[in-house]
Formats: structure tokens, sequence, C-alpha cells
């Protein structure tokens, strides 16, 4: 993967990726494992749970950009457009759908989007804020 | 009256669950989440918590637990979720899942979600939906 983006140098509309992955029987597993999901509720016999396709999109995420001290994720939806079975390839896009800064704080929203070879499995958009860098000041325009 | 205005949403069961260090350690691995913040570290002891805080998207897992758990398949293949965080989640602690149907429009069942703390705090908050059908 190509270097990660600085949270604060993000520009509205900037493109990251896509990002390759893929999500076997195992990595169901451990998901269901590390969330102590009942099976009931989990990872049924033909599909993967469908949370942790959202947590692959935030996984790209996390990879794409240079996290911030202080940087909180406030809000995040999720649609769930096909349940997609273990053993599958993704291609994950993300889009900076917004940035603003008030108060000395930077908001970012970013939309996600994972496909498979079949077309997109989940969309969704993720709600960050970080503290501007005590050295940059109070900003109050927005991009 | 319209049969949407007769449809119910299906119920959604409340789901607790336990959630310590331990799990939070394993859930920063399988979700490659490496952020410092969720593990004892210099970084989250000197943070404004002073201590490990949960993944959100942990806690928001118990969501989608409880919505697969009611609805199946349709809740993975049609299912929409929208939520913020608003506290949190401290280990060790329980946190309940609950999905309270807000009723149906334009052929979705819909839901208000949240989840809370064991002393009552709210974790986190927002809507969900799935088709009828």
């Amino acid at each position: 993967m190509a270097g990660k983006r600085d949270f604060f140098a993000l520009e509205r509309d900037e493109v990251l990726g896509p990002y390759e992955a893929r999500l076997d029987a195992a990595d169901a597993a451990a998901y269901l494992d590390a969330t102590a999901a009942a099976p009931a509720g989990g990872a049924p016999s033909g599909w993967l749970p469908p949370l942790q396709l959202g947590a692959l999109l935030v996984e790209k995420l996390i990879d794409a950009i240079e996290i911030p001290p202080g940087l909180v994720h406030t809000g995040q939806s999720f649609d769930f457009l096909r349940a997609v079975p273990p053993g599958t390839g993704f291609s994950a896009q993300l889009r900076v759908a917004q940035v603003s800064e008030r108060r000395g704080v930077r908001f970012g929203t970013v939309e996600l989007e994972l496909r498979d070879a079949d077309g997109p499995c989940v969309r969704g958009r993720a709600s960050v804020l970080a503290p501007l860098p005590s050295d940059a000041g109070t900003a109050g325009g927005s991009a | 009256m319209s049969s949407e205005a007769l449809a119910q949403p299906p119920a959604v069961a409340p789901l607790t669950r336990h959630i310590d260090q331990a799990l939070v350690d394993r859930y920063a691995s399988a979700a490659r989440d490496p952020n410092p913040i969720h593990r004892d570290t210099v970084e989250a002891r000197e943070g404004s918590y002073s201590r490990p805080i949960a993944h959100g998207m942990l806690v928001l897992a118990l969501v989608s637990e409880a919505m697969t758990a009611a609805i199946g398949e349709r809740w993975a293949a049609g299912g929409s979720l929208s939520v913020r965080w608003r506290a949190p989640a401290i280990p060790p602690l329980d946190v309940t899942a609950s999905a309270e149907p807000r009723g149906v429009e334009g052929g979705l069942a819909r839901y208000a979600v949240r989840c809370e703390s064991d002393d009552g705090e709210l974790l986190l908050d927002g809507t969900a939906s799935v088709p009828l059908s």
C-alpha cells in the first residue's frame, strides 16, 4: 500500500484505494471469537457476518490515513447490500465526502465501498474528528 | 388502512455481552486495528480516560449480531445501520444492545438501536432498517 495520507491534509472528493482484501472462513471464525458472538447470531454456514465486512472497510480506512493523536470515530453507517460467502476477494475504495474545521477541531466524513467480483456488497460512511495540531492554531474555514 | 400500517417489524431480542480487555485485544487482532488507545499502552494510560477503551466497532457488533439473530440473511442482504457513539466503553463492562421497533415505511422495518453499559450509560444510539421481504 502507498504511504498513508495525513488526516489534516485530506481534501474533499479525494479517492483512496482501491485496496484489495480477502476474508476466509478462518477470518470469520476469528471475528466471531473476537466479538464473543454466539453461533446463532454470528456467521451462519453460508455467509460472512455483515459487520465484519464493515470492519474490513474501517480497517482499510485506518490503513489509508495516518491516525493523529486524539482522533475519534464519532459515527458510522452501513448498507449491507448482499450476503457474501467466506473465501471472497474484495476491493475497498474510500472517498472523502466532507472535511471541515471548527474551533480547533477537524471533522471528516469518508464514504466507504466494498465490492466483490459481482459488484458492491457494502456501502457506508464514517465520521471522525481530531483536534488540530497545536501549532495549526484555530481554523475557521471549511474545505 | 394500508398493509404497511398493519405490518409489524420482527421483534429483536436484546443481547448482552461481557467486554473485557482480553476480548478487546482479540478484536484488535481480528480487525487489524493497531490503535494503541485500545490496548494497555502508554498512549491509553496517558489518554483522556487513563486506560484502554473498547473499539466502537466491537460495541456496534452486538447490534449487528442481535439483528442477525432475529432476521437472518435479510439483515446481511438489505439491512442498514446508522449510529453515533456517545460514550467510550471502558472494560470490563457488560454491554446490552437493543433494537426497538419503530414501524414500517417504504417496505422497510425500522428500529431505534442502542447500546448501554451495565450502569445504564448510553454508549451508542441510532437507527436500523431491514426489508420486510
